[in-house]
């Protein structure tokens, strides 16, 4: 069983075995392609406003 | 398989009066909700009680007793939570908006799925919807979630492995062979149109499972055109429509949108879809999770998914 826990940061390890922790056969390559299109072919321009809340956290209104 | 401990979570709103919805537009200065505006078409934010976080807390070693001999595999929760409001109004549920609104909805979640992942520490997007008590939902206004994952989760990473394992033995997608087969047999079908198909696949865990295909091989939504979206918008809004007529009232359900990693892996095996988790095995029973399903990953199903696709076919949407 592998842990995501968010106060811990720890590099130790152990080698449990689980079929759902296996590695995908992807090739990362070229990060931004994603960045622009994500397979779409074109970008979305979508209408939004993004607004930064008073506690810090952001919020996007999508304006149709 | 990944256990994500975020403990501020135990802090979240539950089940406000509806007077203190923190998802309605803000409509005077003394309820101050999470969205400032009076009114809005869909609204993104991110989720203030988060699972995951862009910068995580750091380690208390000493706290946690962690030394060089601490035995666990372990890292920070790092990601991103938001929120989707995909109304302002608190009683309009998906099913209930017209298609131009739903189809607004789709694009919404195809621009978040390639703003996730251009980032480059998000791997996985998941898109998803929790919908009802019964699912463990805690605010009623209509709205669903992202989680931008820093790794591929368990479930996706499992079925990636599946569907190359037998691109790689067959030269063709899996998931297009399933269509296939559902085209030919028609008993599981509930709705198709000339873009998507939903049936309640043959290895269905539920009884009133529903997955979501586009007829042609796309492995994101984001490959989808025009005719495809509002394809698929008719799609969603019809079978909704049927769960709430098939019990008369509405159907909780869990939705989850399946697409290829943003990891600029090579996924041209995968075939992106919905799936649709409903919990209700008869109109005053659910279907629990228990010792076979938690503790041997073997679902048990007491219905055929034959005889429960006929009774949402059968259901006419209005």
């Amino acid at each position: 069983m592998r842990k995501e826990k968010s106060t811990l940061n720890n590099n130790s390890r152990i080698g449990i075995k689980n079929n759902s922790t296996k590695k995908s056969n992807s090739k990362p390559h070229n990060k931004e392609k994603a960045l622009t299109d994500g397979g779409c072919g074109k970008s979305l321009n979508l209408k939004k406003r993004v607004i930064i809340k008073d506690d810090g956290r952001y919020l996007i209104y999508y304006d149709f | 398989m990944f256990v994500a401990i975020a403990t501020k979570r135990q802090d979240r709103t539950f089940h406000p009066p509806k007077d203190f919805c923190p998802l309605c537009p803000t409509k005077s200065d003394k309820i101050k909700t999470e969205i400032p505006a009076s009114d809005y078409d869909i609204v993104v934010f991110e989720n203030k009680f988060p699972t995951f976080s862009e910068n995580p807390d750091r380690v208390d070693n000493k706290k946690l007793n962690i030394g060089k001999s601490f035995q666990y595999e372990h890292k920070e929760s790092r990601g991103i939570c938001e929120v989707v409001c995909y109304t302002p109004n608190h009683n309009l549920y998906l099913e209930d908006l017209p298609l131009d609104k739903i189809e607004n909805l789709i694009n919404v979640w195809r621009d978040r799925y390639l703003v996730f992942g251009g980032k480059k520490f998000i791997k996985y997007v998941l898109i998803f919807e929790n919908k009802g008590k019964e699912i463990g939902v805690t605010l009623s206004h209509p709205h669903g979630q992202i989680y931008a994952f820093s790794y591929i989760p368990p479930v996706i990473s499992e079925e990636l492995e599946s569907s190359r394992k037998f691109y790689q033995k067959n030269k063709r997608c899996i998931h297009c062979g399933i269509i296939e087969r559902e085209l030919r047999d028609r008993n599981r079908i509930i709705i198709a149109n000339k873009d998507f198909i939903a049936f309640i696949p043959f290895y269905a865990r539920w009884p009133y499972e529903v997955h979501v295909y586009p007829l042609k091989h796309h492995e994101s939504l984001c490959q989808l055109n025009d005719r495809e979206i509002n394809s698929l918008s008719s799609v969603i809004k019809g079978l909704i429509r049927r769960y709430n007529k098939l019990f008369d009232f509405r159907m909780p359900y869990t939705m989850v949108i399946h697409q290829k990693p943003t990891d600029n892996g090579n996924y041209n095996y995968y075939h992106f879809h919905f799936e649709f988790y409903p919990p209700y095995r008869t109109k005053d029973k659910l279907k629990y999770l228990a010792g076979c399903e938690l503790g041997a990953g073997t679902f048990l199903n007491d219905t055929m998914p034959e005889e429960k696709a006929a009774e949402l076919r059968n259901t006419v949407s209005e």
